[in-house]
Order: structure tokens, then sequence, then C-alpha cells
């Protein structure tokens, strides 16, 4: 006769091995740590290497775009050599200005500086190491100021970055400049995001800068996320929609930073 | 010793999941490796082994160090789909495993 599996009872007892660690010992973190820790220099190598040659094999898909894409990179340099030039004065003034008024300037935010080791296994978040503490909620920036999500769930050295493009993300923002909400911004799991609930007396029109607006999931304000690609009027709905472009790529990402104020 | 090389290739292939596969998605969706790897494992092992439990295991627990929610769920889940998908295939299949 054949002997019978005694398996059943072995995942019952770890299952309650694993609630009452849960409930009991709060320190399990550590474990959670400890093993991305482990496997931090691993993960960090081969994303490094795994980028580079997805970057590699993107210009070689994109050989004939790249030409017209430098030309206009070119020109794009000098007007935006104009535009720092003109802002480099309005900043000399600016300080000038604040000098005779006495007005101090706002007390600037801390970056924490956060390397991408790689992705969650079981969602669209981010996972990074970074060596100061941050906190859960803090905006996550990329090196250029865009912003790309925020710290879902912090640990001592590595934390986890929900991603704006996470069908769970959503938060109101404005229009830079704008005081008001201007809609709510929900991440589609693809690289657009949808700017939903847009009153119909707000006029938004392609390529207006959207930022990020205060509130209960989202810890700053006029962090800049992107510009609007397409806004689509409806005459049924209630409420018009946009697409917002953000213009990164997050597998290309190597380090971002965390604001922490 | 077949443990150890076990625990060494899911291990790898967990850090390959979350650091390297997501480069190269197929159709647009990212293929879970880890996942897939499991089932072929249990698929290919042969009937009275154990090491199909064993690889589930380790897979539950990557999958517990690289996301965020309650520590253990993953591991439990994959023993519990994996002694399931023993049983179902000893069940009504007829043999727990294609060797």
């Amino acid at each position: 006769m054949r002997k019978k599996s005694n398996f059943l009872p072995w995942i019952l007892v770890l299952i309650v091995i694993f609630v009452g660690i849960n409930f009991f010992f709060p320190f399990l973190p550590v474990i959670r740590e400890g093993g991305r820790a482990v496997t931090f220099p691993m993960q960090k190598t081969l994303h490094g290497v795994a980028a580079e040659f997805h970057g590699r094999m993107e210009i070689f898909r994109n050989a004939k775009d790249l030409q017209d894409k430098v030309a206009n990179l070119r020109s794009k340099e000098k007007e935006l050599q104009v535009t720092l030039a003109k802002l480099e004065e309005v900043k000399k003034e600016n300080r000038a200005l604040m000098d005779a008024l006495d007005v101090e300037l706002e007390r600037e935010k801390e970056l924490v500086f956060g390397e991408i080791t790689g992705r969650e296994l079981s969602g669209d978040r981010l996972l990074i190491f970074h060596s100061e503490e941050v906190t859960q909620g803090s905006p996550v920036v990329t090196p250029e100021g865009v912003l790309i999500g925020v710290i879902s769930s912090s640990g001592e050295r590595f934390s986890e970055v929900e991603l704006l493009t996470s069908k769970n993300s959503s938060f109101e923002v404005k229009v830079q400049n704008d005081e008001e909400p201007i809609g709510v911004l929900r991440g589609k799991g693809e690289k657009t995001l949808l700017l939903d609930l847009i009153p119909k007396e707000v006029e938004l029109k392609r390529g207006d800068r959207v930022v990020s607006l205060a509130g209960e999931k989202m810890g700053m304000e006029d962090i800049f996320i992107g510009r609007v690609l397409e806004v689509k009027v409806s005459d049924v709905e209630a409420f018009d929609t946009a697409l917002v472009w953000q213009g990164v790529d997050h597998r290309r990402l190597s380090h971002v930073f965390i604001i922490e104020s | 010793m077949k443990y150890v090389a076990l625990f060494f290739l899911v291990t790898l292939l967990a850090v390959l999941q979350s650091s390297v596969f997501f480069f190269f998605p197929v159709w647009g969706v990212v293929p879970n490796y880890l996942i897939l790897f499991v089932v072929l494992y249990l698929l290919l092992e042969k009937e009275k082994s154990n090491e199909g439990l064993f690889v589930a295991g380790i897979s539950g627990f990557w999958f517990d160090v690289f996301s965020g929610s309650f520590f253990g769920i993953y591991i439990i889940g994959f023993l519990v789909l994996a002694y399931l998908f023993k049983l179902i295939c000893k069940k009504y299949i007829g043999v727990s495993s294609l060797t």
C-alpha cells in the first residue's frame, strides 16, 4: 500500500508559525532587509548590465531616427541656453530684491540619493537602496526633477517606490502656477498617465505642465510630473480626461532622489 | 547537495527576475520565470520527490523578500499551490509528474 503524504499538516504548521511571527515579532522586516542586502551587489550589477544592453539595443533599433533627433536636440539646446541666461539674470535680480527686503529663503528640502536595484516581483514598484533613512509617502524624483512615484514602504536601507504609472496610483494634481486642482492623475500600467475628473470649466491644452499638489497621498507641492499630451473632451461625460506624458523610461533609470522635508 | 544547488538556482532566478527580465518583455508582458520554473519543476520531478515543494518554498521566500506585503504570505501560498498541484496531478491525471 502506498504511503499517504503527510505534507499537509506541515503546511498548516507553517501557516500558524508565519501568522504568529507576523503578529508577535515586529522585527520581521529585518529578514526582508537582510535578504535584499545579500542580493544587492549582484542585483545592482545585473541591473546595470541589462540597462546598458537595453540602451544599446534601443539605439541600434532606432538608428534611422537618431540623426533627426540629434539635429532637433541641438536646436533645442541653443534655445535652452538663451532661456538659461535669462533665468540667471532673473535669479540675480530676485536675490537682490530678497536681500533688500530682508526675506529669508524657504528652508531647502533634503535630497536623499537612491540607487535602483530592481523591480518588485509581485507589482509595479521599484526597489531602491539608500544610505539615509527615508519616510513613507516621500516623493521620488529623477535626476532631472520629474516625479516618478512615492515611497510606498520604507526600510532602514531598502524601500519600495510605487510608480505613478502603477494602476494603484492616483492623486490630485494642478497645472503649474495655478492653485486649484484640475483633476485626479491615475496610472494605467502604461507609459502615459491618465488625468481624470477634469471639470468642464478648466481649459487645459496640449503642452501644459502638470505638477503635484500637496494632499493625503502626496506630501509636497509643485513637483513637475509631465506635460499634457492630449485632451479628450466629451459632450456625454460629466468630466473631461487628458493624457499626461512624462518622458521617463523607468527601466533606464539607475538612480533617483527622494525628497525629504 | 542538490537542495543547496536548487537554493542558489532559485535565488539567481529571483534576482534576474527582479533586475533583468523586466527589460525584455514578451509581447508587452514580462513573464514570471520564477513561477514557470516552479511549475516545470513540479511537472518534471520524480513522483515521490519533495524537491518541487522545496523549490516552491524558496521561490515564495524570495517573492516575500522582493515585495512589500505581509511576510510569509508567498511562502505559504507557493507551498499550498505546489501541494495542490501535485495532488491534482496525482488524483485526476493519474501521475504526479511527467517523468
